[in-house]
């Protein structure tokens, strides 16, 4: 073998798993049969959990079961509450908020503070689109009253919505929540949902709808632990995840729409799920053998954990660990799972939230 | 020229084959450790034959696949040790050295072996320059100036130059 250029796609796809972000850009580089096999890789923008690392005061990125550490000076003293379309939104301990696209090392600073403590925090659309939107739900406070805030690109101050969801508890879940049909999908604790309109219509129709005893099987909304409420590429329903009790039993569930109901799901066929609080989505799994897979934050040592619908087990990729319950495993619950996005070329007017001198 | 593998005198009861490398070194390898690859394990499946030829890879790197496979063979060693093998057996070594093992694995199929060499390739090749990359795979540079500085800017990971570090 003299020619080096021509290596297998699939050994190149090897070294290319291995190696992360600038080294990753250095590798198309190198000739154009490698520039082929990078551009076409699986590992190029495929998700990546993202967690901030205590004791190496680095954060820490974990990608088909390689890990690569970075340094972002800028994230000191933040917290990631949301993350999408290769961006993440971020909080300051004095409540200042931001975006970054840790990819791009791209940052957008956001004009005003949180105003609450919000239960769930989560954008719509890119940072850099006229159309993102943060929403800020705050889950009822001591009178009954549910805030819904809402902070439009191009505009510096929240708007406020409060709401009493009547009788019942709808207490707010961390899930984030999901846009879908053109509204805004959210949890309670009990895995009810409810519904909020983003934009302002002038016909008196409430905003918010509030769906009460959405689990067929109504005990077992007290048992749930962890919520993660998202959308499958490809799919036209919304779906959940609900972790039950300290042993985390995996349920999953499609919604019926309009009657609002779960109903369970079994099998996922050649989807993989990524969940996390901050951020949690499913797609076509790139490698079969992740097919039918949920992938939490979750650890055994240094080897991701999955949960297989297949053998209704969690297994760890090493596979050293294969249990029914997820008892002892490391959780990462400021983890997110993030999927790194290409190069846009931005305009200068697109990476600020507010422009000066506008007419807002 | 016929050389046993580590293991030392192979008991009557195991099977063995012995491998040619393409200067015509030959190896006596146990079946067991033999089979671990995944191409030695169909050619002994589709023929009686005991000795196997592989044109494309050479007496040292073959030495090195198979002191792997025998050891990887081995009942008698744990996974811990296995794995502190592995890690061993990657380190300090050559870049140069590590290419053909790259793709000796690739070609006999030893999966678990073709990752940590690709690994310990990847970790070398971290933080350094397109142009050390290809004057370590003596690759020539097929771009157009032109075409290069637009993949450059096209696919910027903005990273400057930020470390980047493995763990």
């Amino acid at each position: 073998m003299s020619d080096w250029a021509d290596l297998p796609d699939d050994l190149l796809n090897v070294i290319l798993s291995k190696v992360f972000a600038k080294d990753r850009q250095s590798f198309g580089l190198v000739c154009r049969s490698w520039n082929t096999v990078a551009a076409s890789s699986p590992y190029r923008y495929s998700p990546c959990l993202m967690y901030y690392h205590r004791s190496m005061h680095k954060w820490r990125f974990y990608q088909y079961n390689s890990f690569f550490c970075m340094d972002f000076p800028e994230l000191e003293n933040a917290e990631i509450r949301c993350s999408n379309y290769g961006w993440l939104l971020m909080s300051r301990y004095d409540n200042n908020l931001f975006f970054f696209d840790p990819f791009n090392n791209r940052k957008i600073e956001l004009p005003c503070k949180l105003r609450f403590g919000y239960t769930t925090l989560c954008f719509l659309h890119p940072p850099t689109s006229p159309d993102c939107v943060i929403v800020g739900i705050g889950t009822p406070d001591s009178n009954n009253v549910m805030k819904i805030c809402v902070l439009r690109h191009g505009e510096d101050e929240w708007e406020i919505n409060e709401y009493r969801p009547n009788k019942n508890e709808f207490l707010v879940s961390r899930g984030a929540p999901v846009l879908h049909r053109g509204l805004l999908y959210f949890l309670d604790v009990k895995g009810n949902v409810a519904t909020f309109n983003m934009s302002k219509c002038d016909d008196c129709k409430p905003r918010l709808h509030v769906k009460f005893r959405c689990l067929r099987r109504r005990r077992l909304g007290n048992k749930i632990k962890e919520h993660f409420l998202f959308k499958i590429k490809g799919e036209e329903a919304l779906f959940a995840v609900f972790l039950l009790h300290e042993e985390r039993k995996v349920n999953m569930y499609r919604l019926l729409e309009p009657e609002m109901k779960w109903e369970p799901v079994e099998d996922i066929g050649d989807k993989v799920l990524y969940l996390s609080h901050a951020s949690s989505f499913g797609d076509t799994a790139y490698l079969k053998n992740m097919a039918n897979r949920i992938y939490f934050s979750r650890f055994h040592g240094d080897s991701a954990v999955f949960y297989s619908l297949n053998s209704g087990k969690y297994h760890s990729l090493d596979g050293d660990y294969s249990e029914n319950n997820s008892y002892g495993l490391k959780r990462l619950n400021f983890a997110t799972w993030i999927t790194p996005a290409p190069t846009p070329e931005y305009l200068a007017a697109e990476m600020t939230w507010c422009s000066q001198g506008s007419t807002y | 020229m016929v050389t046993t593998d580590e293991k030392g005198p192979l008991t009557a009861k195991k099977k063995s084959v012995i491998i040619r490398s393409c200067d015509g070194d030959e190896f006596l390898v146990s079946e067991s450790a033999a089979v671990l690859s995944t191409s030695l394990k169909k050619i002994l499946e589709e023929k009686e034959d005991r000795l196997i030829h592989l044109s494309d890879i050479d007496n040292k790197t073959l030495a090195m696949v198979i002191a792997y496979l025998s050891t990887h063979a081995d009942d008698g060693l744990s996974d811990d040790l296995k794995r502190s093998f592995d890690q061993e057996f990657v380190s300090g070594k050559e870049f140069d050295v590590l290419k053909y093992l790259v793709l000796a694995t690739d070609t006999l199929q030893v999966t678990c072996l073709c990752y940590t060499v690709a690994k310990k390739m990847a970790d070398i090749m971290k933080n350094k320059l397109v142009e050390w990359v290809r004057r370590e795979f003596d690759i020539q540079n097929d771009y157009t100036p032109e075409a290069e500085a637009e993949i450059r800017r096209l696919d910027a990971w903005a990273w400057d130059d930020r470390q980047l570090e493995d763990d």
